[in-house]
Formats: structure tokens, C-alpha cells, sequence
């Protein structure tokens, strides 16, 4: 899976509804605030094979994301 | 009872508003943007629902410049103050609510200047008391939109055009006609437009909206600070659009009854609402421009139904209706500005204001218990 940390709240929302507006599935998540330095975020979370896509649509719509990193998938233990 | 107070909040709220709310509070408990977990993930999702519904109908650039507020008033002050620096001079309308006239009354204590301006009686005449007025140091232009004891509108888009070419701020008070005129905030230029959630928009008390109309604005330094959810190690708040605006937890449960509330008003559509309204309010008017005692102020089409009896402080008028069940505000409507443009500044007026859930009957109710009081 990939990452994308959003500057806020409704940022990630924002990226969330246009990338389902173009057939990729994202889910916004909490980001370890190791990763930011700045404290509490958000991110959205979507399938690596869409990566590519992704950053075209949100760049297109003019979201801006921090960083955008794989994260390893939860076995559920 | 015959509820004819729409100006002051919409009542009663549709179904499917008051369903909202409930669950709302029952399935998306969590506090939105603080932690991750279902609870607090539906309640963010609730809020980005109430931000989509809110920029389409009123025209803003994207959800993010739609900021949460606790009401109009608190919206207004935050763009007022967040604008105005020492030395700067304010353009306000003479139809000011002290929504708007009480904050720059208060920055002139802090050597903030303003001057009135005349913005109700067309668009070249508009033009023109703006033009006179504008000075080196005017920073910006605050409109009421739609005055609340007033049917006259401003025009909106040709002032945004001045203030473009001028470089002022515009910020707009649309807490009458939200809901009920249409509003493009950015195709009108309109920098900061502030609404309340329950009156037009037909949402619960307790919600308001700090809406940008440009990418590119910002305020200045914020008037509140708190917990924001995000960049919670830094001192200041977030630079990022809305929650630069939204310090502390936003009123979630109202928030959602006002995205139905937004949607009821676009199943209906502004024109077809603002129509019934003038529809009603002419019923009403009719018979009384023929009662003796009776005078109606600024006797034009609106949702607004300005008047006094002869003789009669407004006050006793007001409560001879609510006497007869109608619920109607007498008195100054927290707007001496406009009362003193519209002559009513010394003793007030009675107003009756019509919404959607208003039937023919009512107006004619109205005048019927109008005529009967005068008679008196």
C-alpha cells in the first residue's frame, strides 16, 4: 500500500472523494506523527498499481500531499 | 401559532434536518479531525459532506474554503479583524447588522477609519457612493447582502468587479440571503462571504460558515487559536484552509442537519423559495397598504414585511400578534443602521418575515390580525 500525508483533515478528505471519482479506492488514515515533525495528521492510503494515477488526479485537482511513501500492508495479528 | 420569523432563524426545520442531527449524534459520535477511529472518521466525513454542499451552492472554489464557524456573527468578526490593520479604512454599508457594524465600530477605537456607503439603491449607484468614498488607505468593502429588514439586494457581482479593480477586500454578510438569493462567491469576486447555518440554509442553530471565494486570499493573523487536529507540535495554527479557521471542535451534530438543510434548499432552488416568499409577503402587504394606521417601510419585494401602527410602539404591536399566535420581531432588530436609512430609527418597527413552510393563510392571518389590532 501507499501513503500520501495531507496537510489536514479536510485536504485528505478532498484527495479521498476525487480519487473514488476516478475509480481508485483510498482510505484516510492517521499518520504517526514521528513522520511529520509537526505533530498530528492525516493521510490517505491507496494501492501501490494506482500510484502513478493517482498523483495525475491529484495534481489535476490541485491537492497537495507532503510525502508519498509504501507502507507494509497489516497481517491482521 | 403562525411562525413568521424567519428572519431572526427558520422554524421549523425540514425532517429530514432534525433526522440528520439525531443520527448523526448516534452513529458519528467522535470529535472529527482528532484521532482516527470509526467514530471520529464518520464525524469528519459528515463535516466534508456539509463543506461540498455548502461551496456548490454558494459558490466557493473547493470544500477547504469552506471554514466552520459558530455562527455568522463569529464569521464576520474573524474577516472584519482578520482584514483591518491600524491606519486602514473600512467601507461599510448603511444597512449594516451590528454583525458587521459592531466590529468595525470596535476597530475604530484601535485606529481603524470607515465611512458609511449607500449600496441599496442600484448598481450605478452603488458604484458611485463606493467610488466617493474610496480613499488611499481603503483596505476593504463590507456588504450586507440582503439587509434583515430590507428586501433591497446589493449588487453583489458589480461591487466585486470595483473591488477587484480597486484591490479591496470584499467581505459580504449573507445571513438573510443565503439560502434564499443565489450566491456565486467566486465568480463575484467575493473574498469572505459569512452565513449562518439556520436561517435560510435551513440548518440547526449553532453552525456558521467563513466562506473564501479566492484560492489566493487570506486573512491575516487569526483571532482564534486552539486544538486543530493536525500540526499539533507547532505554536501557531495551521496554514492549511479550513482549519486555519476552525480552532477547537466544531458542532458536528449541526453541521450534519445543515448539509440536508442545503440540500433541501437546492431541491427546491433559491428562485422558487424566494418567489413563495414574495408571493406571501405581497398577500400580506395588499390589504394593509389600505388599513388606516398601517405603514409599511421600504415597501418592496421580499421575504421581508416592514411596518407600524400609528400611535402603537412597536413593541405592544408585537405582542398583540404573538397574543393572537403570530410570531413576529418588533423593535431594532440589532440593526440601528439601517433602521436610521429606512426612518424607523427612532421607536423601531414590527417586522414579519415569510419562509418556505409559510402557506397563503398565514399571510392573510397576518393582515387580518394587523387590521384588527389598528382598528383597536
Amino acid at each position: 500500500m501507499c501513503m500520501a500525508t495531507m496537510p489536514s483533515m479536510t485536504q485528505a478528505m478532498k484527495a479521498k472523494s476525487a480519487l473514488a471519482a476516478r475509480g481508485i479506492e483510498a482510505e484516510v488514515v492517521g499518520v504517526d506523527p514521528a513522520l511529520t515533525r509537526a505533530g498530528c495528521a492525516y493521510g490517505i492510503r491507496f494501492d501501490c498499481a494506482g500510484r502513478a494515477q493517482a498523483e495525475r488526479i491529484l495534481r489535476g485537482r490541485g491537492i497537495r500531499w507532503g510525502e508519498l511513501f509504501g507502507v507494509e500492508e497489516e497481517d491482521g495479528a | 401559532m403562525i411562525y413568521l420569523d424567519h428572519a431572526a432563524t427558520s422554524w421549523p426545520k425540514p425532517p429530514s434536518v432534525v433526522r440528520a442531527v439525531a443520527e448523526c449524534m448516534e452513529e458519528a459520535g467522535g470529535n472529527p479531525g482528532r484521532g482516527a477511529h470509526p467514530l471520529a472518521m464518520r464525524a469528519a466525513e459528515a463535516l466534508f459532506a456539509c463543506r461540498e454542499a455548502a461551496a456548490s451552492l454558494l459558490g466557493a472554489p473547493g470544500p477547504e474554503h469552506v471554514a466552520f464557524t459558530m455562527n455568522a456573527t463569529y464569521a464576520l468578526n474573524m474577516a472584519i479583524k482578520g482584514v483591518a490593520r491600524p491606519g486602514d479604512h473600512l467601507l461599510l454599508d448603511s444597512m449594516a447588522h451590528n454583525a458587521t457594524a459592531r466590529p468595525v465600530f470596535a476597530l475604530a477605537a484601535a485606529g481603524v477609519s470607515y465611512d458609511l456607503v449607500d449600496l441599496h439603491g442600484g448598481g450605478a449607484a452603488a458604484l458611485a457612493s463606493l467610488a466617493a468614498a474610496c480613499r488611499r488607505n481603503t483596505r476593504a468593502v463590507i456588504v450586507t447582502h440582503v439587509p434583515n429588514i430590507s428586501n433591497r439586494a446589493a449588487p453583489l457581482s458589480e461591487i466585486g468587479a470595483f473591488c477587484r479593480r480597486r484591490g479591496l477586500c470584499l467581505i459580504v454578510d449573507a445571513a438573510q440571503s443565503a439560502g434564499a438569493f443565489p450566491i456565486d462567491a467566486a465568480g463575484w469576486g467575493i473574498d469572505v462571504l459569512c452565513a449562518p447555518g439556520h436561517k435560510g440554509l435551513c440548518g440547526p442553530q449553532g453552525c456558521g460558515l467563513l466562506l473564501f471565494g479566492r484560492d489566493e486570499f487570506a486573512l491575516g493573523p487569526t483571532i482564534l487559536e486552539g486544538g486543530s487536529g493536525v500540526r499539533s507540535l507547532e505554536r501557531g495554527m495551521p496554514d492549511a484552509l479550513p482549519e486555519r479557521y476552525e480552532a477547537g471542535t466544531p458542532p458536528t451534530p449541526a453541521l450534519a442537519g445543515l448539509t440536508e438543510g442545503i440540500r433541501f434548499v437546492r431541491a427546491h432552488g433559491e428562485a422558487a423559495i424566494l418567489a413563495h416568499e414574495r408571493a406571501l409577503r405581497e398577500t400580506a402587504a395588499a390589504p394593509l397598504r389600505r388599513t388606516p394606521r398601517v405603514r409599511l417601510y421600504d415597501d418592496g419585494p421580499g421575504a421581508v414585511l416592514l411596518f407600524n401602527i400609528d400611535g402603537m410602539p412597536s413593541p405592544a404591536v408585537g405582542e398583540a400578534l404573538a397574543q393572537r399566535g403570530i410570531c413576529v420581531r418588533a423593535g431594532f432588530h440589532c440593526a440601528p443602521l439601517a433602521h436610521r436609512a429606512l426612518g424607523t430609527g427612532g421607536s423601531g418597527a414590527v417586522r414579519a418575515s415569510f419562509g418556505l413552510s409559510n402557506s397563503p393563510g398565514d399571510a392573510r392571518a397576518l393582515a387580518d390580525a394587523v387590521s384588527e389590532i389598528a382598528r383597536a
